[in-house]
């Protein structure tokens, strides 16, 4: 147990303050966030909406300052008629109207009562200009109405259809986008930890004392794991910082404040069980291989392998199958995908961490065998 | 006299890969150390001599658990390599070129690392590297990085890791490799002290006049069989020991031939 801790913290000790290590594991985070940005803002240029363009709205049960509070904000727009708020909303999803205000009746009246009326927006994503009017609209009505009166819930309905709404493409690929990021952090670490010291024969010397081979090979996964993840988590924040500018104005107010603790915990849960299978998987990878180079060579396909994985989750229409969880990868994907759609399920969740920490156990049991085994560490 | 090594009939034969089937000029396999049988004697240096290729360090790293033996046994302090390799490992201290230390760490961190790993209490381990790095000049660079070090200090700070338990039984392959003479006195001076503190020693070398300094016994190995174990003054009895090398060298090549 001690000796555990001993080889982590040393494990830890070398990739913390080894800055050309340090830097390695961080500079993925930052190439994301410039070049999602970048990307971003290239995109965005491209769709910006044009300045020339009058957006048209129709209101149902109009509210009487509606106009005067537009103007007094200096947006230009139209009035459009349609026979009822459905019609208006059909138009809206064929993108013949920007957007589509529907207030509940006696709005004034009951704002003024007190009461918290409903107003909802229907927009469009995939119409840059309707997304664009709504994010200009929306905040003006719902600040009006928090601020001077009572409350009022502002309500966005997105008319896009399925197909083409460009914020579910986000939140599709953004498990495999998740799991892409955790494999190359911990394809860094591992091979530079396992092959890389083999390949200069230092693990040798540790081999040499009298410590358990399990107990080296947990040491090393627990502290490569802790590694990892900090990797993971600056891409992260270079992702979630450059999402903003990604996105731009189609669509983009991903607003995190709607996934409570409950989604964070179970993502980081998912996460990291992860990011332990992941590290498990290439330290056997780069204990099998001779050096640093043949490790990553070996762990090209293997990377490809999780991301088709991972893929595949996201393009699986309907409820997956219970069976589903038990493939690893495929089901830490569809954890992420279930718990950013709000479709958690606590079953699946530890079916999921199960299969893993099975397959965790399984890979440290191989690994202190490789460990032992001299054709494996001497071959060079 | 009190038999602390026994190494009966120890075989080990390598597959070659192709690259080296080509260097070496020979087939698929090669026989690195064929039926070797000694022992060592607690409170003694034996000596390992042979020439290069010989299976010195092939013996050792059996005996040092690094490597199986495909038949034959070590028996180290009564543990056999075989069924107990952790309880051998507690028992010695082996250096050998293949063992390197990471360049990232400085030698006072690897030594308090090393010490903790063979659960040697911090006071003990404390007052061990103050003596030995003392002892082996290791103090003026303590806090360099090991990369940064020439040879004969990443050779001194190996020294001094692979004791950081205080072993009864002491490994060294070839410990003046790579050494200038005043640091390879050094070394040789601390073998002697350890041995006359009780401890056993086993060398491998292929320095004829570094047997004749330091060992107790000698063994001779030739082609990775021993042909001959002695003590260092029954083998020169008559002739010196370079001139017995080359006498059993020539037997055992005659008999290949
Ligand atoms: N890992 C290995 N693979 C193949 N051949 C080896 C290996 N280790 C040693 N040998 C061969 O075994 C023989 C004995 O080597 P070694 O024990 O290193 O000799 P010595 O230490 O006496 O110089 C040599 O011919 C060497 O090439
Ligand atoms: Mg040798």
């Amino acid at each position: 147990m001690r000796n555990i801790l001993v080889i982590m913290k040393k494990e830890l000790k070398r990739f913390f303050t080894d800055k050309r290590l340090l830097l390695s594991l961080i500079l993925p985070g930052v190439i994301i966030f410039v070049v999602y940005s970048l990307m971003g803002s290239i995109v965005n240029g491209l769709v910006s909406p044009d300045k020339e363009h009058v957006s048209t709205v129709y209101v149902a049960n109009k509210t009487e300052d509606f106009d005067s509070l537009l103007e007094s904000a200096g947006i230009k727009w139209k009035t459009a008629e349609y026979p009822d708020a459905d019609a208006a909303k059909e138009a809206v999803k064929n993108k013949k109207l920007d957007l589509a205000i529907v207030f509940e009746e006696n709005f004034k009246q009951k704002t003024d009562n007190g009461l918290v009326p409903t107003v909802t927006f229907y927009y469009n994503s995939t119409e840059k200009q309707s997304a664009a009017f709504f994010q200009s609209v929306s905040p003006i009505i719902s600040s009006t109405f928090t601020t001077v009166t009572v409350k009022a819930n502002a309500v966005p309905q997105d008319m896009a259809t399925k197909e083409d709404v460009s914020a579910m493409v986000i939140t599709m690929i953004l498990p495999m986008l998740v799991l892409m990021l955790l494999f190359s952090g911990c394809m860094a670490v591992a091979t530079e930890s396992i092959a890389g010291e083999k390949e200069r024969g230092t693990i040798a010397t540790l081999l040499i004392t009298p410590v358990k081979r399990t107990h080296i090979a947990i040491g090393k996964i627990l502290a490569l794991s802790i590694t990892a993840l900090l990797s993971a988590t600056v891409s992260f924040i270079g992702v979630f910082a450059s999402l903003p500018k990604l996105m731009g104005g189609s669509g983009g107010n991903i607003d995190m404040s709607v996934y409570g603790f409950g989604t964070f915990a179970g993502t980081f849960g998912v996460i990291l069980i992860t990011v332990i299978l992941f590290i498990v998987l290439l330290s056997v990878i780069s204990t099998l291989a001779k050096s640093v180079k043949e490790a990553s060579q070996y762990a090209a396909p293997v990377m490809i392998i999780v991301m088709v994985g991972a893929l595949a989750s996201s393009f699986g229409s309907g409820k997956p199958e219970t069976w589903q969880y038990l493939i690893p990868v495929y089901n830490s994907a569809l954890c992420l995908k279930g718990l950013f759609s709000f479709e958690f399920s606590a079953l699946n969740f530890l079916l999921t961490v199960g299969v893993n920490a099975v397959l965790i156990a399984a890979g440290v049991f191989v690994l202190a065998r490789l460990f032992n085994s001299e054709k494996i560490m001497f071959n060079k | 006299m009190e038999e602390i090594l026994k190494v009966t009939d120890l075989k080990k034969t390598f597959v070659l890969s192709r690259k080296q089937q080509i260097t070496q000029k020979c087939g698929k396999y090669k026989v690195a150390v064929d039926g070797l049988s000694f022992s060592a004697n607690k409170g003694e240096i034996f000596g390992l001599l042979g020439p290069n290729g010989a299976g010195k360090t092939t013996t050792l790293r059996i005996i040092s658990t690094l490597i199986k033996a495909d038949s034959g046994d070590a028996v180290v302090d009564g543990i056999s390599v075989k069924e107990n390799p952790d309880g051998v490992r507690a028992k010695i201290g082996f250096l050998t070129s293949e063992l390197k230390l990471e360049d990232f760490f400085t030698p006072d961190y690897l030594f308090d690392y090393f010490s903790n790993l063979h659960g040697v209490e911090k006071s003990v381990a404390e007052e061990r590297k103050a003596r030995l790095f003392e002892k082996f000049g290791i103090k003026e660079f303590a806090h360099v990085k090991v990369g940064d070090l020439s040879t004969g200090m990443k050779q001194k700070t190996s020294i001094v890791i692979s004791i950081v338990h205080d072993p009864d039984i002491i490994i060294f392959d070839e410990p003046t490799n790579g050494l200038d003479v005043i640091t390879a006195k050094a070394v040789t001076d601390f073998l002697k002290e350890l041995r006359d503190s009780g401890k056993t020693i086993i060398i491998s070398t292929h320095i004829f006049s570094l047997a004749e300094k330091i060992c107790d016994r000698v063994g001779v190995i030739i082609n990775g069989k021993m042909t001959a174990c002695e003590t260092l003054a029954y083998l020169t009895k008559e002739k010196p020991l370079e001139d017995v090398f080359f006498d059993l060298y020539k037997k055992e090549m005659g008999e290949d031939a």
